[in-house]
């Protein structure tokens, strides 16, 4: 499925399968470090990629001209870690006092940061891309439970001059990780979502992956900021193409709510009142297909051709592609084209027809 | 948040996976919660035995001394959904199911009983659709019905009690069980149109399955519209040569006639829709003079045709002979007439328009365009029932709401905002003393993000309004309705399913049993693993889960 996938990417010309990997719910990167993180953490032992199937894809992307960029979101997002890895995540506790699930690495621990080195040193080797994302995102509300809840770890916050400021224990695990990737490869480089550079980790060279604001104006306002304070980045803000809704959203359809109400085809990274300089810095950006509601019954059918609408914005001339309208003949074609070619790509743009209607190759006894 | 999609991983199976944490993250369900051979919907009366049968493939066979030809082609279906070989596009599955072959099986068949004789024609409204299902721990499995759709709605149960424990496709377990069901709702269905995006024969006949394994019994076939005609007709070709998408988007009759008869084999009704007198603009490509011109406020003629012109006799003539072939070709008792919507074209195409203007007066109708509508339904009922003497009706709720007169016709109710204003509509519907079906909260075409959609889905109750014993009598059943706007073959059957699988419960099961989303979510979710397990592209609704044995269809 990531196989087929890749294939229409390289036929919208998009270069970077960015794999988001691991998270809380299930980990099924088959670690040859650490193989309980997988024999623990998958949902079974059929929901695992081995280093064979990781190899494969990375070589059918190369063959596609598209680089793999693989993120191991922490410290957040990382439930699924402590099966495998115990004493890895920190004990969490609601107000009262009472346990509650564990989601967050505990960053007091040095030997926390001994497995880390260790696992990335595994990963930035099976990973050719020069870039890691590191993820970095939404560790603010478990941050609560997790840290500031727990005893130990509220008392190395003090000993340590945080106070309860759980900003700065993110700080310290990123300013003790960002070292750990350099000195695995001094040509790796992070990409990390944005909080932690709203955070002022130092960081330079590091790439910020912009996803936050609700309207458009907000997150062209964030794309701004993140490169007025100097960093590269990335945008993916308006391209949340998981938060799917009724209607023609690859290029229309407007709710309140820019992340759910589409017009990807207008979303421009660049489109804020900015420097030369800081347009410079806006390295580009990515559809995302969070995987909550997703899987390979209903992948490509969601991903495209919303996703064409992203490729187009990405590869071409603002100045020539300012209308949907005028686009949509040419997408039209082209969703035809990549059905025809064998894709379950949808029809975005209410009642329309190809040539020849596609055939899914169902079995049947006849 | 991961992507998990798996990657054609090799295929040893393993038999000892990890029984997953049960946790929950956020505010979803735990990924890995499905129940073990429950069926869906549940039956209404369903008790296990503390056994679980082992089956071997090679040593299982359907018995019966019932000559007919529906049961026979179950068992050959029922044969395979109980021990599938290998999938042509899943190169994972060993095509000889070594373990599972010399497996010692505990069950080695089932009986069937069926009371009456086989049927010759197609189910119809009304068919009895109970069964008793006795597998005991020990001795004889038996399944008897009254008639032939009892047995084939049991067959499915009787697949259903099949599982693989921990994923193992090697081992078949099946639950020991006495059940005793029967359909709470006579019409439960599921539409399906072809006119806003055309969809392939492969993909009908695929979602009537799907349909099956749920217990639907009805495929409302909203076939042609404004958009598209792709019903060819004999009597007048042209309305599909003109009318049509092109001549790769046509149904031809005996396309048509092999849809109905896959569908009789698995006791579900086809209901055809022509909808009038809007939703027709295809109508007029190939039959000029049908449709109405349409004119803006200043009386200037605007180059759409739309509605249709209730003044000519030449109307009343295609209708006729049109029908007449219609109600030919597809035999069930019941036809829908559409009738939604007129109000949208009304304006410019008959208020605006002069030649209805002139009717209006002639008739001392003034200026109420609702009297055309009526007088355009009142004739049409007649004429249909003139083009096959007996022929039931199903309409749009306002065509019974306009207070045309049509005591047998069923009332298809798809109005209302909120869940309380649905509910409001099926009281007045029925209050008028019409029956009635709802679609009107199941809507499955308009999709939203999130896991409350599906709890509705479920939710929702026909039955569901204030009123009196004799207006709850009138409700019917319903429909999951999949307009297709926005749907074709490259993804109708993940929107459709497992939503629609909500709905199927809601209109069969008992509604006192089936009354907490939560509890139903785990048999709901073993069922959406069962429809991937057969091959069907059944989609992720409640947030990040997993199946045992991982989606590997037809590519997609």
């Amino acid at each position: 499925m990531l196989l087929r996938n890749l294939d229409l990417m390289a036929q919208n010309k998009f270069n970077v399968f960015h794999w988001h990997m691991v998270d809380s719910e299930s980990f099924p990167y088959d670690s040859t470090t650490f193989p309980n993180l997988a024999a623990k953490g998958a949902y079974t032992p059929k929901h695992i990629y081995r280093q064979a199937d990781v190899k494969r894809v990375v070589d059918f992307a190369r063959l596609r001209g598209i680089r793999v960029v693989v993120e191991f979101d922490t410290p957040g997002h990382t439930g699924a870690w402590g099966l495998g890895q115990p004493g890895l995540l920190s004990d969490c506790f609601t107000s009262s006092g009472s346990p509650t699930l564990p989601n967050l690495i505990d960053p007091t621990k040095n030997e926390t940061y001994t497995f880390l080195a260790a696992l990335f040193q595994e990963v930035l080797n099976v990973f050719p891309d020069n870039y890691i994302h590191l993820g970095g995102d939404e560790v603010g509300g478990t941050a609560i439970d997790c840290w500031l809840n727990n005893p130990r770890i509220l008392k190395f916050m003090k000993d340590n001059g945080f106070g309860n400021d759980t900003t700065l224990l993110e700080n310290y695990y990123f300013k003790r990780l960002l070292p750990i990737i350099q000195n695995i490869g001094s040509h790796k480089k992070p990409i990390v979502w944005q909080e932690v550079l709203d955070n002022k980790v130092v960081a330079p060279g590091v790439i910020a992956h912009v996803w936050k604001g609700d309207t458009y104006d907000d997150m062209l306002t964030e794309m701004e900021a993140v490169t007025k304070a100097g960093h590269y980045a990335i945008m993916s803000s308006c391209w949340y193409l998981n938060y799917i809704k009724y209607g023609n959203d690859w290029g229309y359809v407007d709710y309140p709510l820019k992340i759910n109400r589409g017009m990807y085809y207008e979303c421009d990274p660049t489109g804020f009142k900015g420097t030369d300089e800081q347009k410079q810095r806006v390295l580009g950006g990515e559809a995302i297909m969070f995987g909550e509601y997703v899987d390979a019954t209903n992948l490509i059918p969601r991903l495209w051709p919303r996703a064409s609408a992203v490729g187009e914005r990405l590869w071409s001339d603002p100045a020539q592609t300012v209308s949907p309208d005028v686009a949509w003949p040419r997408l039209h074609e082209f969703r035809c084209r990549m059905m025809r070619r064998g894709y379950p790509v949808e029809p975005p743009n209410l009642p329309t027809y190809c040539p020849s209607p596609f055939e899914a190759d169902y079995e049947f006894d006849e | 948040m991961a992507v998990v999609c798996s990657v054609t991983t090799l295929a040893a199976v393993l038999f000892n996976f990890v029984l997953l944490f049960s946790f929950t993250v956020g505010a979803y369900p735990t990924p890995g919660q499905f129940t073990e051979g429950q069926p869906w919907p549940l039956p209404w009366n369903i008790s296990y035995y503390d056994f679980n049968h082992t089956l071997s493939p090679g040593k299982f066979n359907f018995k019966t001394a019932y000559k007919c030809d529906i049961i026979d082609q179950a068992f050959i279906r029922y044969q395979k959904l109980l021990f599938p070989s290998s999938k042509k596009w899943d190169d994972n599955i060993d095509d000889d199911f070594g373990a599972g072959n010399d497996a010692d099986p505990s069950l080695t068949f089932l009986t069937v009983t069926i009371s009456e004789e086989c049927p010759t024609g197609v189910p119809q409204l009304g068919m009895d659709e109970s069964y008793k299902l006795d597998v005991p721990s020990s001795g004889a499995a038996v399944l008897t019905a009254a008639q032939v759709w009892g047995a084939l709605r049991g067959l499915e149960t009787f697949s259903q009690l099949l599982f693989h424990p921990d994923g193992d496709e090697n081992v078949y377990k099946m639950r020991a069980a006495k059940i005793r069901d029967y359909p709470r709702f006579p019409h439960r269905g599921v539409l399906l149109d072809t006119s806003r995006h055309f969809l392939p024969v492969n993909s009908l006949l695929a979602n009537i399955d799907v349909m099956a394994h749920n217990k639907f019994n009805v495929f409302h076939w909203h076939i042609v519209d404004d958009q598209s005609f792709p019903y060819e007709s004999k009597t007048f070709p042209n309305l599909s040569v003109k009318g049509a998408y092109s001549k790769r988007h046509i149904y031809s009759q005996d396309q048509i006639k092999s849809i109905v008869e896959y569908a009789r084999l698995r006791g579900i009704r086809v209901v055809a829709e022509f909808d009038t007198p809007g939703h027709t603009e295809s109508w007029g490509k190939g039959q000029p003079n049908l449709l109405c011109d349409c004119y803006d406020d200043h009386g200037k003629k605007k180059d759409e045709q739309a509605l249709i012109d209730p003044t000519k006799q030449s109307t009343w003539d295609f209708l006729l002979a049109l029908f007449k072939e219609i109600l030919e070709v597809f035999p069930d008792h019941y036809i829908h007439l559409g009738g939604d919507e007129s109000w949208f074209w009304i304006p410019s195409c008959w208020k605006n328009n002069p030649i209805i203007q002139q009717f209006m007066n002639v008739y001392g109708f003034g200026n109420d365009t609702q009297k055309v509508e009526n007088y355009y339904f009142q004739n049409f009922l007649k004429l249909v029932d003139r083009a096959r003497r007996g022929a039931k009706f199903i309409v749009w709720q306002e065509v019974l709401d306009n207070a045309v007169d049509a005591s047998e016709a069923i009332a298809h109710v798809w109005k209302g905002g909120s869940y309380a204003e649905q509910m409001q509509e099926m009281a007045t519907v029925t209050a008028n003393g019409h029956y009635a079906m709802l679609s009107s909260c199941w809507y499955l075409d308009i999709f939203k993000y999130g896991s409350e959609e599906i709890e509705g889905y479920y939710k929702c109750d026909p039955q569901g309004f204030k009123g009196s014993v004799a207006q709850k009598n009138l409700v019917l059943g319903g429909e999951a309705a999949l307009w297709g706007e926005m749907v074709d073959a490259t993804n109708v059957m993940a929107r459709l399913w497992p939503r629609a699988s909500a709905v199927a419960e809601r209109l069969w099961s008992d509604p006192a049993q089936t009354a907490s989303f939560t509890d139903a979510w785990p048999r709901l979710h073993e069922m959406s693993c069962r429809l991937i397990h057969r091959g069907y592209a059944s989609q992720p609704v409640n947030g990040p889960s997993f199946c045992p044995i991982p989606y590997s269809g037809p590519p997609s």
